[in-house]
């Protein structure tokens, strides 16, 4: 980490002096010292880290040198040392931001010591977090995120382009497993909001009766079980993306109060009074088409144009050809490298098998075939026989690899989501399970 | 010789075993102790209790950090009177023992 710049302002030459040469013994520290003001102000665009301000200077007073420095970076903390105890003064500088107020005395050198030691905590911490913003944009980063060089996904990346270079809504199609998510967080992460929040909403992931709770909040009280505020995803989402997956499955009434949000841009929690203004951008998707559910009568045709912006159609795996070797050579690589074993390669054969299939999962299909190929194959080599396709999944692939019961149970509901397009109240029809049970599981992350 | 009326315990401990540090922080104090204990003089002569005050503050932490005992709480209490504005005898009896004080310190510390 860079050294830490402690500018100190004090015209008192001896114990400016000591302070700055007790400061620059720690070789992490760049500290300098101002007799006056002025001198010190003309140097404040330097952005030190920490500023020691005596309360009394021959040509500005402590308060005005704060009012400064506050006015120019409210960030920078400013400790005022002043030679006498003022329990009103100290109340005032630190109401006007002062990060703290010391008095000249033996002690005053490890209370700056403490001070730094704390600031150089923040500012690691700062760089970490920074760090690991940096770490999921390149992990989001367009290039590697999206994988494909089919002329139908080279359409996407256009319009994907777009979106990252504007503030539009987005509306995202495509059937179910295409990679809407993906896409979405490659556009927020590629953006200039990189750094604020992705927040993603599942609409079907989340009981009816529950959604605006989980949308807009509410406050301790409005409702049984409602035992603390809550702040619901457009707070969470403030001055960043929410993204609203499979926005078609939102009930009428729902919509209202949606498409009133989004056009007044601010929210009531429930059981709240007070309004809150939203800032994030919406990205939405759904894998049905919402014109025709318009049509029908299910979707309100002005929420379908307040949620349209910037439609990016996103093509079925079937449409894009040889992108699908790509994406299972890239399962593959994946998988070695999440289970640490060696290399596995696929063979003409087994890549003739992939291309042939029509893919009605789409890629969230390929990818668990591929997983599981990668974990019944031999000798390192993916061959036809280790494609098992869902039409085709029997009981004897299920208990091919022993595992606990709970995992039986996750694969199975897995396996009919992907074949009912996770509809979860006829997956809890087939299976005779509760929906909330696969709601659960789908909020946890389960399956 | 009297016994030492100062005390660089402070600074030594500040300056970390450097002594060519502590020997240039009491040059500095044998150079700007003088000059604000005539700018006191003066102000006392001329009635200027601001100056009295300002250059009292700026003495303050010089001599607490030079371990000078004798004058910790008057050169306070020769603040606290120049702001007050009264008891001009104690004030100009304080100001004689600060001036008297310091030229010991000042005598002792050149022999260094």
């Amino acid at each position: 980490m860079d050294k830490l710049k402690v500018y100190i302002v004090e015209d008192d030459p001896l114990y400016g002096k000591i302070i700055q040469y007790n400061l620059s013994l720690n070789p992490d520290i760049e500290a300098k010292l101002f007799s006056n003001a002025n001198d010190f102000l003309n140097k404040l665009e330097e952005n030190p880290d920490l500023i020691t301000l005596d309360y009394s200077l021959p040509d500005m007073t402590g308060e005005e040198v704060l009012k400064r420095i506050k006015k120019y970076n409210p960030n920078i903390p400013v400790v005022i040392v002043s030679g006498q105890e003022n329990l009103k003064t100290a109340i005032k500088l630190l109401k006007d931001g002062a990060y703290d107020y010391l008095t000249k005395d033996e002690e005053t050198k490890d209370r700056i010591w403490n001070i730094i030691k704390n600031i150089r905590e923040n500012l690691d911490l700062k760089e970490e977090i920074s760090n690991l913003k940096d770490q999921i944009s390149k992990q989001f980063d367009l290039s590697k995120t999206v994988i494909g060089i089919s002329p139908v996904m080279k359409k996407v990346y256009s319009l994907v382009e777009k979106a990252v270079n504007s503030s539009i809504t987005v509306s995202l199609t495509g059937e179910t497993g295409v990679g809407k998510e993906v896409i979405a967080k490659a556009i927020h992460y590629n953006s200039k909001l990189k750094n604020k929040p992705f927040v993603s909403v599942n609409i079907t992931a989340i009981p009816k009766d529950l959604i605006e709770s989980e949308l807009f909040g509410h406050e301790k009280g409005s409702f049984t079980g409602a035992i603390a505020r809550r702040v619901g995803k457009f707070e969470e989402a403030d001055g960043g993306t929410l993204f609203l997956d499979e926005i078609g499955e939102m009930d009428i009434n729902m919509q209202s109060k949606l498409l009133r949000v989004l056009q007044e841009k601010e929210i009531t929690r429930v059981g709240g009074n007070g309004i809150i203004k939203i800032t994030c951008r919406i990205i939405a998707a759904t894998h049905r088409d919402l014109a025709e559910e318009v049509r029908k009568g299910n979707f309100r045709e002005d929420l379908y144009y307040r949620l349209l912006g910037l439609p990016i159609p996103i093509p079925p795996l079937r449409m894009r050809g040889n992108d699908i070797l790509l994406l299972a050579k890239h399962f593959i690589n994946e998988y070695c490298k999440e289970n640490d074993v060696n290399k596995i390669s696929i063979t003409p054969e087994t890549n003739q098998k992939l291309l042939k299939y029509e893919w009605p999962g789409n890629v969230r299909e390929l990818k668990a075939v591929i997983e599981l190929a990668c974990v019944m194959c031999e000798n390192n080599s993916i061959v036809p026989d280790d494609i098992q396709f869902s039409k085709n999944y029997s009981i004897d692939s299920l208990l091919a690899k022993e595992m606990p019961l709970r995992d039986y149970s996750n694969n199975i509901i897995k396996h009919y989501l992907l074949k009912y397009n996770d509809d979860v109240i006829l997956v809890s029809k087939k299976l005779k399970i509760g929906k909330s049970t696969i709601y659960r599981m789908l909020q946890k992350k389960t399956i | 010789m009297s016994d030492k009326l100062y005390n660089l315990e402070q600074i030594n401990l500040m300056a970390e075993g450097d002594n060519e540090f502590v020997k240039s922080m009491v040059n500095m104090f044998i150079e700007i102790a003088p000059d604000l204990i005539v700018k006191i003089k003066n102000g006392l002569v001329s009635g200027n209790y601001d100056e009295i005050k300002a250059s009292a503050h700026k003495l303050k932490p010089s001599i607490d950090m030079m371990g000078i005992a004798t004058l910790k709480n008057e050169i306070r209490e020769i603040e606290k009177l120049a702001i007050e504005r009264t008891d001009q005898y104690t004030l100009n009896n304080k100001i004689k023992h600060l001036d008297d004080t310091l030229t010991q310190v000042i005598a002792q510390l050149k022999l260094l």
